[in-house]
């Protein structure tokens, strides 16, 4: 355990130093405060606007997040960081969860700035309490990180340098649109991943309740599902070479 | 070996279990929200909501650009229209402000519309969505419609709950869409018919409490005021209508009915004041009240003490 | 396998598979035995297996045949890393990082008690030259920093083996100095050490074992002297003494002469020989020193290759 608190602190250390991440946040959080100026134009609808844009543009800053991950793992193998990683006493299991744990706190820790911004930007905006499908809502976006980072960390490993982000960027987006498998046994859920179970923009939007035993459960199949794409990647990465 | 049989059995477990979860999940989803299922199929990778905001501003634009919504184009906003309710149903800008548009050229389009957005479970508290269906049937379809319009208009009474101004509006096309079906069936003219829907209303909502109209101290008042117009217009009708007698017996067996303590003129159901001899807009002779039954002096209304000798009554 | 043996391999065999192609061999069944308490020199010219070998040893990479051990153990055996040092050929670090960080998290890794852990990380800065660098990003460093580093990462946790590749590339002529003194004093405190380098000079400076690789075939391994002195052995004449010099010089190799006009005649490694040049000094009045004819490494290393070539 503790050589992924390691492994994982190091990786959050590094990227949370970089300029480019509070630079992403600050560009959201224009971007959500700019839905406001579409009073007119959406008849009204800016409210709803604002409220389905920060939860959009910190869905897609989370991806981001995520597929930095998809390049930072090559990375690391090419230029032999990892080699000075693994020739200490770590499993690389272990240093595979230590990235994805890293990479998901860094994701956490962006989504929730864009979450807590937002909020401010509604409160400012239109004086009126933040609902709590809001806040759950957030919440889920901030959960399908780890089922995310896992399927980044599975093609990092698994496919080309060049391919695994454009892999991982077309399968997180499909696997929002994946539950017209949902007849399929195992393949739903199973391997493919459903991640339209943490999306609930437009709920949010309508404050349409969602319970907290929902949000539990979805936490819990993300964690399942990580699991699945951690321990794949593990094994492959078991039989990689690092040069 | 032994590691990645562990690596194999961790698999098979987390894709088992992820998958049971995932089933169970999606079924608490669509319960949740259901109007999920008839979301567009395409893979748009969650964003329908975003793209219903985009696509309902193009919407505004479209629209803005045209001069009227007719034959020609009506066919390019309703694709707009259902591309826009594949991605958000629950947009009820689409229904209120969106179907209304095309509401002369295709009305048939319009109220099929509108009558999906009826069996929205996210809009069942929407009042004006049923409200617009049956007046886009009144309006714009002929009167074997009309019976449809009258489910709509009671679904807009029952969702705004009888409690706003809308419900009054509501209840007016309400009263009205019946009163047409029945003129039709019966053969009335419309004047007759709105008066023998309005009395059946009163009979059975508030004399029986069976009526389709939720009864609440509102709407009894609002009925109340709608009959005695009716009433009015029968006993005092204006030039250009001449009841018929069944129509005048009708209105005369509604004042006994209804009005029976609200001391109207019998001639052309005019509320007169008391101690009035005579109806002030017709000149009939009334049943005189609210006299002193002593010195037959004419009290204030609601007088305990006789205003000119102070005795008690 | 003995208690006194740091590293084994028996027939390690690598062939790195490509697409569309017949895989390439990188190790041929290498076998070798490092001692403990030795300075390894592992030799070989690029493609040799050098790394190869360095990072199957790490199990960084996966042999296609044959077995490694390292301290006794496999070397897939992640916890015996807690005793190894292990620096790799261009050694790259979190750039985000300070050095002190970075060392703090390898510390951490190698399960170093926290209380320990801080003195150590200064001790090891102090040891490379780079404390006063300690609290400046990874990414500011200069190649010869990011070796400094490196070398400090891999005597971090006192190891009982240190794994080096390359170690001396990058580093100027006194980092160069200072990382030789730091291998000696590493050995002192009685670890051994594995390294491979291209710079002879400094090889046969500090290592007491060689082996050499080519084209993935072990050439030759042993002690350095013994590799060296085997080239043959020479005699060195004093003037005047014709009688010994006739008899000796038909069987010399080489000959040359001095400024005092002695001889110096270099004969073959022949046992023969041998025997028959100890029986003329012997018989001689005169002091004659025969002496193992230490080839330089340089000379030897580039001979093997030579005649390996040639096969």
């Amino acid at each position: 355990m503790n050589e992924i608190i390691a492994i994982a602190g190091s990786t959050w250390k590094n990227v949370l130093r970089l300029k480019v991440v509070y630079f992403l946040v600050f560009c959201v959080w224009v971007l959500v405060t700019s839905a406001l100026n579409y009073d007119v134009l959406s008849l009204g609808l800016h409210k709803e606007l604002l409220v389905d844009a920060s939860l959009l543009l910190n869905t897609i800053a989370g991806v981001l997040v995520i597929i930095s991950l998809t390049f930072e793992i090559p990375k690391e193998l090419k230029e032999g960081v990892a080699s000075t990683m693994l020739s200490k006493p770590l499993g690389r299991t272990h240093y595979l969860i230590g990235k994805l744990v890293g990479y998901v706190v860094v994701g956490v820790i962006v989504c929730s700035l864009i979450a807590l911004g937002s909020f401010f930007i509604f409160k400012i905006s239109f004086s009126e309490p933040i609902g709590m499908i809001m806040l759950q809502s957030q919440i889920m976006v901030i959960l399908s990180l780890i089922p995310m980072a896992a399927l980044a960390v599975l093609f990092s490993i698994a496919l080309p340098e060049i391919v695994a982000p454009i892999v991982t960027v077309l399968v997180v987006w499909f696997a929002h649109s994946s539950a017209a498998l949902f007849n399929i046994p195992v393949v739903y859920g199973g391997i493919i991943p459903d991640l339209d179970l943490f999306n609930f923009k437009a709920d949010a939007v309508y404050n349409t309740a969602i319970t907290w035993n929902y949000v539990i459960l979805v936490a819990l199949w993300g964690i399942a599902y990580a699991l699945f794409a951690t321990a794949l990647a593990s094994l492959i990465f078991s039989r990689k070479d690092i040069r | 070996m032994k590691r990645n049989a562990i690596h194999v059995v961790i698999i098979i477990v987390a894709v088992l279990g992820g998958w049971l979860l995932a089933q169970n999940l999606h079924q608490k989803q669509l319960e949740l929200s259901p109007t999920r299922a008839t979301l567009s199929k395409l893979p748009l990778g969650g964003f329908h909501k975003f793209l219903s905001d985009v696509e309902w501003m193009f919407f505004v634009n479209y629209l803005g650009s045209l001069n009227t919504v007719d034959g020609d184009n009506v066919k390019q906003v309703v694709s707009r229209l259902e591309r826009l309710m594949s991605y958000d149903p629950n947009l009820s800008k689409i229904y209120q402000e969106g179907a209304a548009m095309i509401s002369i050229a295709d009305p048939v389009k319009t109220v099929e519309i509108l009558d999906a957005a009826c069996e929205n479970p996210n809009l069942k508290s929407n009042s004006q969505i049923p409200f617009y269906a049956g007046f886009v049937m009144v309006q714009h379809m002929t009167p074997p419609n009309h019976k449809d319009a009258i489910r709509y208009f009671k679904m807009a009474i029952e969702r705004s709950g009888g409690k706003d101004q809308g419900n009054a509006y509501y209840t007016s096309y309400y009263y009205r869409a019946k009163a047409k079906v029945l003129a039709g069936e019966k053969k009335l003219d419309d004047r007759h018919a709105l008066l023998q829907v309005l009395f059946n209303e009163w009979d059975d909502a508030i004399l029986n409490s069976r009526g389709d109209v939720p009864t609440s101290e509102y709407n009894s008042q609002d009925l109340k005021e709608r009959l005695l117009l009716a009433v009015r217009n029968t006993k005092n009708p204006p030039e250009d209508y001449k009841p018929t007698a069944e129509a005048v017996k009708l209105a005369d067996e509604i004042t006994k009915k209804v009005f029976s303590d609200a001391h109207l003129c019998h001639s052309c159901a005019t509320a007169y004041c008391p101690g009035d001899k005579f109806c002030g807009a017709c000149g009939t002779e009334v049943i005189v009240y609210g006299l002193c039954p002593f010195c037959k002096e004419v009290l204030t209304p609601g007088a305990k003490f006789c205003v000119k000798t102070g005795q008690k009554l | 396998m003995g208690a006194e043996i740091v590293i084994q391999t028996e027939n390690l065999t690598k062939v790195y598979k490509r697409l569309f192609k017949a895989g390439k061999k990188a190790l041929d069944n290498l076998t070798i035995s490092v001692p403990k308490g030795a300075v390894y020199g592992f030799l070989g010219p690029n493609g040799a297996g050098k790394t190869t070998t360095i990072k199957i040893l790490m199990d960084l990479i996966k042999s296609t045949g044959g077995t490694a051990y390292v301290l006794g153990k496999p070397s897939y055996d992640v916890e015996i890393k807690e005793r190894i040092g292990f620096l790799p050929d261009s050694p790259a670090f979190s750039p985000q990082l300070t050095a002190y960080e970075f060392l703090n998290i390898c510390g951490k890794l190698l399960k170093i008690p926290s209380a320990e852990r801080g003195p150590r990380i200064e001790m090891v800065l102090e040891t490379v030259k780079m404390a006063p660098h300690m609290r400046e990003k990874i990414g500011s460093f200069s190649r010869g920093m990011l070796q400094r580093i490196g070398v400090a990462q891999a005597i971090l946790n006192q190891p009982d083996l240190l794994i080096l590749d390359e170690p001396l590339l990058g580093l100027d002529p006194y980092g160069r100095q200072e990382f030789k003194q730091i291998i000696l004093t590493q050995q002192a405190r009685g670890a051994s050490v594995f390294f491979s380098s291209h710079i002879l000079s400094d090889v046969e400076e500090i290592c007491d074992h060689v082996a050499i690789l080519n084209k993935g075939k072990l050439l030759c391994a042993g002690r350095l002297n013994k590799l060296l002195g085997a080239s043959g052995f020479t005699a060195i004449i004093p003037p005047n003494n014709d009688e010994v010099l006739k008899e000796l010089i038909t069987m010399a190799a080489k000959t040359s002469r001095k400024e005092d006009g002695a001889w110096i005649l270099t004969f073959p490694a022949d046992d023969e020989i041998r025997g028959k040049v100890d029986a003329v000094v012997s018989k001689s009045s005169d002091k004659i020193n025969v002496t193992a004819a230490y080839e330089k490494l340089e000379d030897f290393f580039f001979r093997t290759l030579k005649e390996d070539n040639k096969q």
